[in-house]
């Protein structure tokens, strides 16, 4: 297989965007995109997106898409895997480029979510889960995580207050960040206290609806300098999957997929836990922030909120844990969060990232489809 | 008349919906549900059809107040994970019980209740529920 490299990256402010529809969000993204390796052509696009066809009635994405961002009639698609989307779709490019297929690809992401009501909203996003067997009973994606939350707290004694620090920390990092949704900090009591939405989880716990497009350009070694100055080399990828049905996994606290999947992108970029420098994690709930660090091997099971509370993973530790504020509070545009990760990693390594800095070598960028159902694990290398 | 749900889907879910109907496998004797086409512990493809118990412990359970279209009626709604007897665990919601009366390892029973409707002339989902066993029982 070849190397594989970012050269380009772009994306668009996280929010509600009424005066922008699908194809101008990701025509703004694809821009910063193209103009970072100065106007080169790429010659295939892959899209991460989950709802354009639950929520926005267009199926054919890709070729729209690269329609409306100006790409010509190049090979173009979409890749669904629920709220993983963005992350599978950089797995994809990844090896469109490493198989020798083609030498510079455009991996974007776009959601459009808030020209919907939440009811309507939500149910696009429980499709993520079964729906012969837990949609049916119209269990949404907050009640499924509520029962993980739950089992946590109580298998490891975790009282609301320590839970809540997971949120306080995304929204101080997401106060810095340029292009995040919720822009501001919050507190403890502010996070505990917050209305119910599936007991335990609260809203302050939960990622925002929002809107986003997101762009990477990815290269072969011959063109990555050609392309930038500062190209950051994908260095290891894993992908993994597990039963949708949650009941059916033997343990509700840990996701299966996100171990096996790290282990693989771990060992293919020759690289330990102990080694990264900044990682970009998949917390579209409180609970999924913890459990992600101890299933990427960063922390111990049941550990992480009090670690967190004195001061691990913050700005300035090694790693930093979601310098941007996280899906929690940088946003969760579903099927393009994957791709946010990715570019704000390789931003981080080549220094230009706009909001809290991490001076680092390696990055790795984790991005879960459903409850752990699909998760990918990319490792990024200055 | 409405058709949002599927006559012949809720027709082809209806054993495992209605009596908690799963497969076993012939192989290795591991239970699934839902029900499956190929063993996911053995890969053997010779499976049975085999009945649950219905009566287990709450794993976990939540409280779920934002409740999902077509479903206001029910709100709030308690959804839980129940292990079985036989080692199996199953996802339903809670039915004649209070929030305040759940705990996880309460004992449950399933029993056959309403789940939504399309409309007021369309189909009505059944499929079973949880609900707590008498207090004498919870031993």
């Amino acid at each position: 297989m070849r190397k594989v490299y970012v050269v380009g990256v772009g994306f668009t402010k996280i929010g509600r965007f009424f005066d922008k529809g699908l194809r101008e969000l990701f025509a703004e993204a694809a821009i910063k995109a193209l103009d970072d390796i100065g106007g080169e052509k790429v010659q295939a696009l892959v899209v991460g997106n989950m709802m354009s066809s639950s929520l926005g009635e267009q199926d054919n994405l890709g070729a729209v898409l690269a329609d409306y961002a100006g790409l010509g009639g190049i090979p173009a698609f979409k890749v669904e895997a629920a709220c993983g989307s963005g992350g599978v779709a950089v797995y994809t490019g990844y090896s469109l480029v490493a198989s020798g297929l083609f030498d510079i690809v455009m991996v974007g992401g776009v959601e459009k979510q808030t020209e919907y009501p939440t009811r309507i909203v939500s149910k696009g996003l429980a499709q993520a889960s079964d729906a012969e067997y837990e949609l049916f009973y119209g269990i949404s994606f907050t009640g499924l995580n509520a029962l993980v939350m739950r089992k946590y707290m109580e298998t490891y004694g975790l009282t609301r207050d320590e839970m809540s620090v997971w949120p306080v920390l995304m929204h101080k990092n997401a106060s810095k960040n340029p292009y995040a949704q919720l822009p501001f900090e919050v507190t403890i009591e502010q996070v505990s206290n917050s209305m119910l939405i599936a007991d335990p989880i609260r809203l302050l716990d939960s990622s925002p609806i929002g809107d986003g497009a997101a762009a990477l350009v990815l290269a072969s070694e011959k063109y990555a300098r050609k392309l930038s100055d500062t190209p950051v080399e994908i260095a290891g990828v894993g992908l993994a999957t597990d039963h949708i049905y949650i009941a059916y996994r033997d343990d509700l606290l840990k996701l299966k997929a996100t171990i096996d999947a790290s282990k693989v992108a771990y060992r293919m970029a020759k690289v330990e836990p102990s080694q990264i420098d900044v990682v970009e994690e998949h917390d579209a709930f409180t609970i999924l922030g913890y459990m992600n660090l101890e299933d990427l091997g960063f922390s111990e099971r049941g550990k992480t909120p009090k670690e967190i509370a004195e001061g691990r993973f913050h700005p300035g530790d090694k790693p930093t844990v979601n310098p941007s504020g996280g899906l929690k509070a940088r946003g969760h545009p579903v099927g393009a969060t994957g791709v946010y990760q990715v570019a704000e990693v390789a931003m981080q390594l080549r220094g230009d990232y706009p909001g809290v800095k991490v001076n680092g070598e390696i990055g790795l960028a984790q991005s879960i489809g459903g409850l752990g159902t699909t998760v990918s694990v990319i490792i990024l290398r200055r | 008349m409405s058709m949002k749900f599927s006559i012949p889907k809720t027709w082809r879910e209806r054993k495992p919906h209605y009596l908690l109907e799963a497969t076993k496998c012939k192989n290795c004797g591991k239970i699934h549900y839902p029900p499956r086409t190929v063993c996911d512990k053995c890969g053997s493809r010779d499976l049975e059809r085999t009945r649950l118990s219905g009566e287990g412990r709450i794993v976990s359970y939540t409280v779920q107040y934002v409740v999902l279209d077509g479903f206001r009626d029910y709100a709030p709604i308690i959804y839980a994970i129940v292990e079985l007897k036989e080692g199996v665990r199953v996802l339903a919601p809670l039915t004649d019980v209070k929030p305040g009366d759940v705990k996880t390892g309460l004992k449950v029973k399933a029993v056959l209740r309403k789940v939504s409707e399309d409309g007021k002339l369309g189909l009505i989902r059944y499929a079973i529920k949880f609900k707590p066993l008498e207090a004498e029982s919870q031993k």
